[in-house]
C-alpha cells in the first residue's frame, strides 16, 4: 500500500518556501548593496531601514520552509494537512508582522533632495487587519482541498477508512442504474442502518 | 475539485477588491504626481515680523534673502530702500530706527522674494517661520504634525501655529527656547523639522527635514557642581534670566551658563518641575516649556552632568 505521508513532497514544498521566503528577499538585498548590476545608482539613499527588513523577512523565512514542509508531507485529503495548513497560515501572517516591524517602520529610507537630509518612516497599522483577514480567508481553501480530496485520499491510502466513509457518505451516483424507488429505499437504509452496523474498527468492515 | 476551486476564486476577488477599494486612491495620486513635484520644499517669503527682530536679527534674516542680488529693495511702513550685501547692517539698523512694525523684501522686478526660513529671536527663545511645500498628496492627507526636534533627545518643539494655504503649503510657525535648543546642540543632536502626515488616517509619513547646523562647534563643561556651560553659540547673543524658581541662566559671548545656585542645574529645574510649569524668563520676554520639554532638557542635562564629571 502506498505510504500516507511524503518525505519527498514535503521537501518540495520547503524547498519553494525557503526560495520564495529566503531566496528572494536575498536577490533583492544583493541588488539594492550593489546596484550597479542592474545598472541604478542609489548613492543618495539610505537604505538601512529596507535592509532591516529584508533580514527580518530571511530571519523568520527559516521558519515558514519548516512550516510548509509539514503542508507537503501530509496529502491532500489528510485531517493533519488542514492543521499543518493553518499553523502554516498563521506563520505566515506572524512572519507579515515581523517582516512589517509590527507596522512600524521608521526611518524606513532617506536621501538627501535639495540639499537636505529627508528621512521617510511609515507607520502603517491598517494593513495588519487586512492581512489579517486575508489570512483569515484562506480556510475555506483548506476545507474545500481537504473534502475535494477526502474520497481519494482514503481510497489509496487508508481502506478501513474507505469504507466507513462511504457508509456515511451515501451518494446517487453510485447507483444510477438503479431505480428511484431503490435508490430511495438504500437511501433510508444507510441513514437509518448507520448507527447499528457502522463498523467500530478496521477489523469489523463487512 | 469543486470545493477548492470555488474557494479559491472567492478568495481571488476579495484579494482584488481589497487592492482596488484600499490601494487604487494612493496609487491614483502617485500616478497623477509629477516627477518635479515629489519635492519637500521648505521655503518662505521674505516678509518680516519687526517686533520679534534687532538690528542683528534683520540683518542675517535680510542677507539670507537677498543671496547677493543686486538691486533688491526692502519696504517698510512708507519707506523703501535699496539694499545689497555691502550696506545690509546700516540698512537694518536704519529699518529697525524707523520703528516700523513689518517689512518685505523684493528683487529689482518687484517680486518678493523667498529665503529658506525667517528667524525671528527675542532674549529667551528663536522663533522659525516657515513654508513647507509637500507633494499635491496633501489633498487626500488628513493631519499634519510639525515640529522641531533634535536627533537623539525627547526634545522636541510643537509648531505654535500651522495652517495649509495654496493646496500643498503648509505655513509653519516654531518658538524654540534657546535653552533647549543650545542643550541639545551640545549633546550633539542634529536639529531637523518634523513634517508627520496622518494619510486618511491609515498611513503616516514621517519626513525628517535636517536643518544641517554644525554641532561640532557646540561643546558642554560643567564649572563646579552648582554650573553647566555650553560653548559655540553665537557670538552676538547677551542675555540673562532664570529658568524655573531655581536656575539662573546668562548667555554672553558665545558662553551659556546655567547656574543650579547650589546644586545640580538638571537637579534645580527638577525642583521647579515640581512646583509646576517651568518658564524661561528674562526681561519682559518669557516662555513656559510643556512638561515634555522640561523632562527632555532634564534628562538631556543629566547625561550632559555625568559626561562631563558634575554629580547628579
Amino acid at each position: 500500500m502506498p505510504r500516507k505521508h511524503s518525505v519527498a513532497r514535503g521537501i518540495l514544498y520547503a524547498a519553494f518556501a525557503a526560495l520564495l521566503y529566503i531566496g528572494v528577499p536575498y536577490a533583492i538585498d544583493m541588488v539594492l548593496k550593489d546596484p550597479s548590476i542592474v545598472g541604478w545608482d542609489l548613492s543618495d539613499f539610505q537604505l538601512q531601514g529596507v535592509f532591516d527588513m529584508l533580514t527580518r523577512a530571511m530571519r523568520f523565512g527559516i521558519v515558514m520552509a519548516a512550516l510548509y514542509f509539514f503542508v507537503g508531507f501530509f496529502r491532500k485529503g489528510d485531517k493533519m494537512r488542514i492543521v499543518a495548513q493553518t499553523v502554516t497560515m498563521i506563520g505566515n501572517y506572524v512572519w507579515f508582522l515581523y517582516l512589517v516591524n509590527f507596522g512600524n517602520l521608521e526611518d524606513f529610507v532617506s536621501f538627501r533632495l535639495n540639499g537636505s537630509e529627508i528621512a521617510v518612516g511609515v507607520v502603517v497599522t491598517w494593513l495588519m487587519g487586512v492581512m489579517a483577514l486575508l489570512n483569515l480567508l484562506k480556510i475555506p481553501i483548506f476545507y474545500g482541498q481537504y473534502w475535494d480530496n477526502r474520497e481519494e485520499f482514503l481510497r489509496k491510502y487508508d481502506p478501513d477508512g474507505f469504507e466507513v466513509y462511504k457508509l456515511s457518505h451515501y451518494s446517487d451516483e453510485d447507483y444510477e442504474a438503479d431505480s428511484k424507488e431503490k435508490r430511495r429505499r438504500r437511501r433510508w437504509e444507510s441513514t437509518s442502518e448507520r448507527s447499528t452496523r457502522r463498523p467500530k474498527g478496521p477489523a469489523a468492515t463487512e | 475539485m469543486k470545493a477548492e476551486t470555488t474557494a479559491r476564486t472567492f478568495y481571488s476577488v476579495v484579494v482584488v477588491a481589497v487592492v482596488v477599494i484600499l490601494f487604487a486612491p494612493l496609487a491614483s495620486a502617485l500616478l497623477n504626481v509629477s516627477g518635479n513635484q515629489w519635492d519637500v520644499e521648505i521655503s518662505t517669503e521674505s516678509e518680516y515680523d519687526l517686533t520679534w527682530m534687532d538690528t542683528g536679527c534683520l540683518s542675517s534674516n535680510l542677507t539670507e534673502a537677498i543671496k547677493g542680488q543686486t538691486g533688491c529693495r526692502i519696504l517698510y511702513g512708507e519707506h523703501s530702500d535699496e539694499v545689497n550685501t555691502s550696506n545690509v547692517s546700516a540698512v537694518s539698523q536704519k529699518v529697525m530706527d524707523s520703528g516700523a512694525l513689518k517689512a518685505k523684501v523684493v528683487d529689482a522686478n518687484g517680486n518678493t522674494l523667498k529665503q529658506e526660513s525667517i528667524t525671528y529671536r527675542n532674549a529667551v527663545a528663536e522663533r522659525t517661520v516657515m513654508d513647507i511645500y509637500v507633494p499635491d498628496l496633501i489633498s487626500s492627507i488628513s493631519s499634519i504634525d510639525l515640529v522641531i526636534g533634535y536627533k537623539g533627545s525627547e526634545i522636541v518643539v510643537p509648531a505654535t501655529s500651522s495652517n495649509v494655504k495654496e493646496g500643498n503649503v503648509v505655513h509653519a510657525d516654531f518658538i524654540t527656547p534657546y535653552v533647549l535648543k543650545y542643550v541639545a546642540l551640545a549633546y550633539g543632536c542634529d536639529e531637523y523639522v518634523g513634517i508627520h502626515m496622518n494619510y486618511e488616517s491609515n498611513m503616516k509619513f514621517n519626513v525628517d527635514v535636517d536643518t544641517e547646523i554644525d554641532t561640532s562647534n557646540y561643546r558642554f563643561s560643567t564649572n563646579g557642581l552648582d554650573r553647566d556651560i555650553v560653548t559655540g553659540l553665537p557670538a552676538e547673543q547677551t542675555c540673562a534670566g532664570s529658568i524655573g524658581g531655581y536656575t539662573g541662566f546668562t548667555i554672553n559671548g558665545g558662553t551659556m551658563e546655567i547656574d543650579g545656585r547650589n546644586t545640580n542645574p538638571s537637579a534645580s529645574i527638577r525642583n521647579s518641575m515640581d512646583k509646576g510649569k517651568v518658564t524661561i524668563a528674562s526681561g519682559s520676554d518669557s516662555i513656559t516649556l510643556s512638561d515634555d520639554s522640561a523632562k527632555a532638557l532634564v534628562k538631556v542635562l543629566e547625561e550632559l552632568e555625568k559626561k562631563a564629571g558634575g554629580k547628579s
